[in-house]
């Protein structure tokens, strides 16, 4: 019960740092841009899919080299911090998850004529979206990919804590493998090989327009500072 | 005497640099100076007794409890200040207590807005932006907010105006007033050790080198000053950090030895500052 109170603690640590350096801004500005492309490309969902968490990812990195040195100082297991993290990250992306689904499907049915994207007859309209939602193939294959941005994101803040002992940090990479492994299953039991994700994506490139190449390079760029945070972190964490 | 902290043959080996059988306690209700030049191991000491670093050897104690077993529930108790912020920059005040009020089982809000009031700290101004003085009066009020029975304190006053430095160390005075709250500050501005600190701690080298009573540690030493044909080798034994100028000599000497001195050398008190420079010339 303790570790559950801290981890919700922890959480909500970082969505005040976010609510307060205009990130959910960001990110909902973010989202703004793709459901607008959305709109004209349904498959645009996967590439804010791809990039959606990547952004994440930078600015929490933006976080951990301002903010997250006092966590050693809380009256609170240091591990406890890496749940919190995968907790709201998690609960981020199935916010993120579920409305690019939506987009997509309306997107998805107005190609199909069954909706005109109109402000007439709203109710029909929805119940045409609904018809098509979920598109169970996508939605796994999404959910895989969101599980495995987080495992990358929360497994680099547990590499930052190389300074908390090492038995918390056994635990939370044994935790981040159980989410790994959650992953596979999902991937597992939706049948999907990870070479239908790759040919997804490839597919998603060759065919879209250069917004959702655009999109798909920007989320590779905001990896970049990213990876190079949370690796010069982790470096002198190790040799300070 | 109940101590605030015990700690009992601390090493930690890093390469280049060994924390060497540290042992020192802080009693109850007092105030200890923890000095040493830069790299001489005040900081490791700090991280270990904070369970930020994993120790190799040795025991550390706070209010009675190991730092490690006891993690949690001792850091309630305990209010850490750096030299530099350690809350998020781009937070406000009031966003920074709402992610500290979460951990602590005692945080009184009633009391966080007296000191903030008290420092006159500005509410809607990012703490990033807060000079060196605000910052560190932001740390001092988050920690008593908890009611932090022990403060740790690493180079607070470094980088501090003269006003401001003198403002703080008050503040100090002030809290362990009632005998319930200790603290342990590190510094090597030696004048804030000589002004508020009851206990003494000075690190050399990764070792101890003294550490107790305050005054009864300056009462050890005194600084000598002469013409070296005056000292003799009998006398050279219980020099420390001794220089031969053209004109004379100047030494750290052992104040118990002070009877084989001839009339013809000056014996001055030495202060912290000079006990620390004598102890590095010796190496």
């Amino acid at each position: 019960m303790k570790n559950i109170k801290e981890c919700i603690a922890y959480a909500k640590y970082d969505f005040i740092n976010l609510k307060s350096t205009n990130t959910l801004g960001m990110v909902i500005v973010f989202m703004m841009f793709g459901m607008m492309a959305l709109i004209s490309i349904p498959e645009m969902a996967f590439s804010i899919l791809i990039a959606a968490p990547a952004v994440f990812n930078a600015l929490f990195a933006m976080e951990e080299e301002s903010g997250y040195c006092q966590l050693g100082f809380f009256p609170a297991k240091r591990s406890n911090a890496v749940y919190g993290r995968f907790l709201l990250t998690f609960a981020a992306t199935i916010v993120l998850l579920v409305i690019a689904f939506v987009m997509t499907n309306i997107a998805r049915s107005a190609n199909a004529g069954m909706v005109d994207l109109s402000l007439e007859n709203l109710p029909e309209q929805a119940k045409a979206v609904l018809a098509q939602f979920p598109e169970v193939t996508d939605m796994f294959i999404a959910a895989a990919v969101f599980l495995f941005a987080n495992v990358l994101n929360v497994t680099s803040l547990t590499l930052y804590y190389a300074v908390a002992p090492e038995k918390e940090i056994a635990y939370s990479f044994a935790v981040m493998g159980i989410v790994a492994a959650v992953g596979f299953a999902v991937v597992k039991i939706a049948d999907i090989s990870l070479m239908d994700t790759i040919e997804f994506a490839i597919d998603v490139l060759e065919n879209q327009t250069l917004v959702s190449v655009i999109c798909f390079a920007a989320g590779a760029l905001v990896n970049i500072p990213y990876a190079i945070i949370a690796s010069r972190l982790f470096i002198k964490r190790i040799y300070k | 005497m109940e101590n605030a902290i015990v700690i009992k043959n601390l090493c930690k080996i890093y390469s280049g640099f060994e924390l060497k059988d540290v042992s020192f306690n802080l009693p109850k209700g007092y105030i200890m100076g923890f000095a040493g030049q830069n790299g001489a191991g005040k900081t490791t000491t700090i991280r270990s007794i904070l369970n930020m670093i994993k120790i190799n050897s040795g025991e550390i104690t706070i209010f009675g409890k190991d730092n490690i077993k006891y993690e949690r529930e001792i850091k309630q108790d305990v209010g850490v200040v750096l030299d530099e912020l350690y809350f998020t920059r781009h937070l406000k005040i009031k966003s920074i207590e709402a992610q500290l009020k979460m951990f602590y089982d005692n945080w009184n809000s009633e009391v966080f807005k007296s000191y903030i009031e008290r420092f006159k700290l500005p509410y809607n101004k990012k703490c990033g932006d807060f000079s060196k003085g605000m910052k560190m009066k932001l740390m001092i009020a988050a920690a008593l907010a908890h009611d932090a029975k022990l403060l740790i304190l690493d180079e607070p006053t470094s980088g501090l105006d003269p006003v401001a430095r003198d403002e703080l160390l008050d503040i100090f005075g002030e809290i362990i007033e009632d005998g319930e709250h200790s603290i342990l500050f590190s510094t090597h501005i030696t004048a804030d050790i000589e002004r508020v600190a009851d206990y003494l701690t000075i690190l050399y080298n990764g070792k101890i080198y003294e550490t107790g009573e305050k005054d009864e540690i300056m009462e050890k030493y005194v600084v000598i000053k002469g013409d070296a044909a005056d000292i003799n080798e009998e006398i050279k034994k219980h020099t420390i950090g001794f220089h031969n100028y053209r004109n004379g000599f100047e030494s750290l000497y052992k104040a118990e030895y002070t009877d084989l001195l001839p009339d013809s050398v000056v014996v001055e008190k030495a202060s912290i500052d000079e006990i620390m420079v004598y102890i590095a010339k010796e190496g």
